[in-house]
């Protein structure tokens, strides 16, 4: 209660109680100071007159006389106070008393014959000996009331509560002027103080009012101001101090949060921010912001082979010329590993971009000296613009990753421009993949089986395992719709293996059904050479299937070997002590050297279907094709064709050496139970290709009339020659593939082409024939062309009778023999 | 209080009840001789003696003692600080008198109280008898009997005369007889 009370008032307080306690304990010591001191002059005042009275009544109790004893006793009247009086002698008798008016009566003995006081409250009675000479003589008692000395005791009693009222009103009114004197330095120095922790300015000072306690309390203030001043002071200082640190350390961090550590250059946050910008300043200015994404083609190579040492030399060297194509203002940032972002706002048009990109492919290609050796690489570059391509930067980001995901699938080295429809395939790829992992999660996957023949055994001698994809929605799919999604994304490993194990499964359920033991094909792809551990996982299936090696050929296509030579030759070696055969799969279409093809020890050489297909009409796909045949066969590997599809191809294939035969003219890819139902019952008789016996003195006739053909057949009906005609050069080469002619005879005008470039492509495909060229309007200039060229042995002109027919037929049957049979 | 003076009063009746058998018998036993004898010790306290070279006090009595053996118990105190003796004296010799300081002339000598009281003038002495007319006669104190207690009358000019004083207590006491104005 009195704590909430202001200081004025409580010292006020203070003071009056201290003031009124003091008073009244003065006053109260008073009054019983006067209680007693009165009391006593009371008594003793009795006492006294008990003496006088006593002594004056000495002679009369001495002889015995009562009259004047009385009397004498009668004088206390003039003592009001005395209530009585009485004189008893030696031996206790009552000699005299006396009794005041309205008294109570005298007592009449003697209680004690000592010299007593008894004080009552309203009496005191004294009983005194009355002595003479030293011989007690007897005892005076007077009692008297104590009226007086009450009424004096009011007296002292008003007296003191009016001294102390007036004492105590004094100090009430004195009390606050002197207070101040101590009360307001204080309230000063407390306001002041208020005042100091209200505006934290510890500059202003008390100012001491007197040099009393209060004015060393206010130096105090003062003093202790003085150091929270300069202890604040010096906070300061020390904040700043640390503020400062706090900001180099803030710069350290963004410099390392917002750059990447290896190149110096701004990092994936910085890069991001930088293309915001640009991004807000071409919205304002209506310019263009190119966003380039640069990736190293084989950085990884380059990493694996040489180590991690030279890449980042390599990165330092390259973030610093790429520093020196850009423009002020542009940006060129590291995003991680080997891609690089490039910034470029303030363009007003599209084709600004092309020389900064083609400068910056030309620095790049510019070889590199890491460690003493001398390096080339390339870069893909992806581009997307702002604002046709995104109207942010994270969209900016995705579309230029993605053109330069395009760049690196045209071939690397190069640039693209990102396009609407990049994304569409973005977006397609990124739900593909979705389908693709709950595809092999939920079992969607299938195999379907192609048989490879033995064409001269007329057999089924393996089945090619080849995958399909029982998609929800889609039905059955090839692989050539999400095979290459699931290499990039590497879940060709999982599905790689589901396959093999799912041909070792369907292959020894065949051989458990007493089926022929033929061979299971399985394609294997470079992802699964790389991050797979295939041979664990050929021995695995092989194992669990109870199947020997034999059983099993694994396809790779060259491509994939070559990605990683050195690697596949190694699991190959592994490969075939598990006792698996392997085979190279479309062949002809990489670069793979012939050392190295003689180091993988490949058992099957696989020609590629592109080179089949056109085997007929190509001269070119032909020449692969029997230069392919040519070197399995002398690298002692057997050969096989696949996409064999007409009977044309079939028939070339054998006859340049080719046995073993894949394609739709054998059978097309079956599901289990056809494959089964075919394996059963064996390829039908039509499939099989005996030798051939070599007909002699064959002539196709090649000329778009028909009547023409069979006027030919006819003049030749008896002279011993199988005529071939065709009316097209499909047929034509049709029948040459299927047939082995000897001599042509070629009409010049033919629809598609001139008889002559027929006749030349004949003479490169099929060398060993004569070639005879018929015309209607000679024309010396081709005559000539085809004569130097080689392709034509003769020129006969339209029309021809029979006898000249059958003699120049004869000639070239002649010329035939005597060139090309010679040295058989 | 009122209880305090309750008790007192209780007390009090107490004691009135039970004392009074023992005041009576005491009273009785004092006869008039004996009041007389202790009236003349008691005397002496109420005069202003001069200074005295007495080795005792002492009283006399002169002619034939009606005392008796009162005179007894006064025997052995002391005034001012001598032992009081007392003498019976048969005639009336200057010499035995001086010694004399209180001096009882019995009411055998009435004849010869002028003689006495000459022999005796000259000397610090108090002159006590008990026989009518003495204290005009000039003895300083005459007892008589009033109501029958003992009185006496004071002839001061007398006392004054040898030089002693009475106090004034004991004047207030006796009858006082003035010698000059007769």
């Amino acid at each position: 209660m009195l704590k909430n009370i202001s200081f004025q008032r409580k010292l006020l307080l203070i003071n009056l109680t201290v003031a009124g306690t003091a008073l009244l304990l003065a006053v109260a010591a008073l009054l019983v100071d006067q209680y007693r001191s009165l009391r006593k002059t009371v008594v003793e005042d009795i006492h006294l007159q008990a003496q006088i009275i006593g002594a004056n009544t000495t002679a009369a109790l001495a002889f015995d006389d009562e009259k004047v004893g009385n009397e004498i006793l009668a004088a206390l009247q003039a003592s009001i106070n005395v209530e009585y009086a009485a004189v008893f002698d030696s031996d206790g008798r009552l000699f005299a008393a006396y009794q005041g008016a309205g008294r109570p009566p005298a007592r009449l003995t003697l209680e004690t014959r000592d010299h007593v006081h008894v004080v009552g409250t309203d009496f005191a009675e004294i009983t005194e000996p009355i002595v003479l000479g030293g011989e007690t003589l007897g005892h005076l008692v007077i009692r008297s009331n104590l009226e007086q000395f009450w009424q004096g005791m009011k007296r002292q009693l008003w007296t003191g509560a009016a001294v102390l009222a007036a004492v105590f009103t004094l100090v009430l009114l004195l009390l606050p002027s002197m207070q101040s004197a101590i009360a307001t330095p204080l309230v000063e120095l407390a306001q002041l103080m208020r005042q100091v922790s209200a505006s934290r300015d510890y500059s202003v000072r008390a100012v001491p009012a007197a040099y009393d306690e209060i004015g060393q309390l206010a130096q105090g203030f003062n003093d202790m101001l003085e150091q929270i001043h300069q202890r604040d002071n010096q906070l300061e200082q020390h904040r700043q101090g640390l503020e400062q640190l706090v900001d180099q350390r803030t710069t350290q961090l963004q410099q390392m949060a917002t750059h990447d550590a290896l190149t110096g250059l701004p990092n994936r946050v910085l890069a991001t921010d930088r293309l915001a910008h640009a991004i807000a300043e071409a919205e304002r200015n209506g310019t263009l912001v190119a966003l380039l994404f640069l990736d190293l083609d084989r950085f990884k190579e380059i990493n694996d082979t040489l180590g991690h040492g030279a890449g980042d030399e390599l990165l330092r060297e390259l973030a610093v010329r790429l520093g020196d194509c850009l423009r002020k203002g542009d940006t060129v940032a590291r995003f991680g590993g080997d891609e690089f972002v490039l910034v470029m706002g303030g363009l007003a048009r599209v084709i600004d971009v092309e020389p900064v990109v083609l400068r910056l492919l030309e620095v790049i290609a510019a070889p590199v000296i890491v460690g003493g050796q001398e390096l080339h690489v390339s870069a893909s570059i992806g581009i997307a613009l702002y604002p046709q391509d995104g109207g942010n930067e994270e969209i900016l980001l995705r579309n230029a990753d993605t053109a330069m995901y395009r760049a690196k699938e045209l071939g690397r080295d190069n640039h693209q421009y990102y396009t609407d429809e990049l994304n569409v395939r973005l977006v397609e790829r990124t739900t593909l993949l979705g389908e693709l992992r709950r595809a092999l999660e939920q079992g969607q996957f299938r195999l379907h089986y192609q048989p490879q023949a033995d064409m001269a055994a007329g057999r089924v001698v393996a089945m090619e395992a080849l995958l399909r994809w029982e998609h929800p929605r889609l039905g059955l799919t090839a692989p050539g719709y999400f095979i290459k999604l699931a290499e990039e994304s590497g879940l060709i490993v999982p599905i790689g293996t589901w396959v093999l194990r799912e041909a070792c499964r369907q292959l020894r359920a065949w051989h458990d059904a007493g089926l022929p033991r033929i061979r299971v094909a399985v394609n294997v792809a470079a992802r699964q050479l790389a991050d797979g551990d295939i041979e664990a996982e050929v021995a695995k299936a092989l194992s669990e299937y109870d199947l020997a090696g034999e059983y099993l050929e694994l396809e790779l296509t060259e491509t994939d070997v070559m990605d990683n030579p050195d690697q596949a030759a190694a699991t190959f070696s592994r490969l075939h002590a598990l006792g698996v055969s392997t085979a190279i799969d479309d062949f002809g279409m990489g670069y793979s050297s012939l050392s190295y093809l003689k180091r993988f020890s490949f058992d099957r050489l696989k020609i590629d279907q592109s080179f089949v297909r056109h085997l007929v009409d190509n001269p070119e796909d032909a020449a692969i094709t029997r230069t392919v045949i040519a070197i399995g066969h002398s690298l002692g590997m057997a050969v096989i064709a696949e996409g064999v599809e007409t009977a044309a191809a079939m028939s070339y294939l054998w006859r340049h050496g080719c046995r073993e035969m894949q394609g739709y003219l054998i059978s097309r890819p079956l599901p289990p139970r056809d494959a089964e139902e075919l394996l059963r019952i064996g390829l039908p008789a039509s499939k099989r290709l005996g030798a051939q016996e070599n007909e002699s003195n064959v002539l196709l006739v090649v000329d778009d009339e028909p009547n023409f053909v069979k006027a030919v057949q006819r003049a030749l009906k008896h002279e011993g020659y199988s005529v071939l005609g065709a009316t097209t050069m499909a047929e034509a080469f049709e029948q040459l593939a299927l047939r082995e002619a000897h001599v042509l005879l070629c009409d010049q005008r033919m629809p598609e082409m001139m008889g002559t470039d027929f006749l030349a492509q004949v003479r490169d495909m099929y060398p060993q024939t004569v070639r005879v060229m018929l015309t209607a309007y000679p024309e010396p200039d081709i005559i000539a062309d085809a004569i130097n060229r080689g392709a034509v042995y003769k020129f006969l002109t339209k029309p021809l009778d029979d006898a000249v027919l059958r003699r120049e037929v004869a000639d070239a049957f002649a010329h035939y023999r005597r060139v090309y049979e010679s040295g058989r | 209080m009122l209880v305090s003076l309750r008790k007192y009063l209780a007390l009090l009746c107490g004691l009135l009840l039970a004392a009074p058998a023992v005041v009576d018998a005491e009273a009785s036993v004092h006869g008039e001789y004996e009041v007389k004898a202790a009236f003349l010790y008691n005397f002496a306290k109420f005069i202003d003696w001069p200074p005295l070279d007495d080795a005792q006090f002492t009283v006399c009595v002169f002619g034939r003692d009606p005392f008796g053996r009162a005179l007894d118990p006064i025997e052995g105190k002391t005034v001012g600080g001598k032992t009081v003796a007392v003498r019976r004296l048969e005639r009336a010799a200057a010499m035995d008198l001086k010694t004399c300081r209180i001096l009882f002339i019995a009411t055998s000598e009435e004849a010869q109280v002028a003689h006495i009281l000459e022999l005796s003038r000259g000397s610090p002495m108090l002159t006590v008898g008990d026989t009518d007319g003495f204290a005009r006669q000039g003895v300083m104190i005459n007892f008589y009997l009033e109501q029958e207690k003992v009185r006496f009358e004071i002839n001061p000019r007398a006392a004054a005369e040898v030089g002693i004083r009475p106090s004034a207590k004991l004047l207030q006491l006796g009858r006082i007889v003035d010698t000059a104005k007769n």
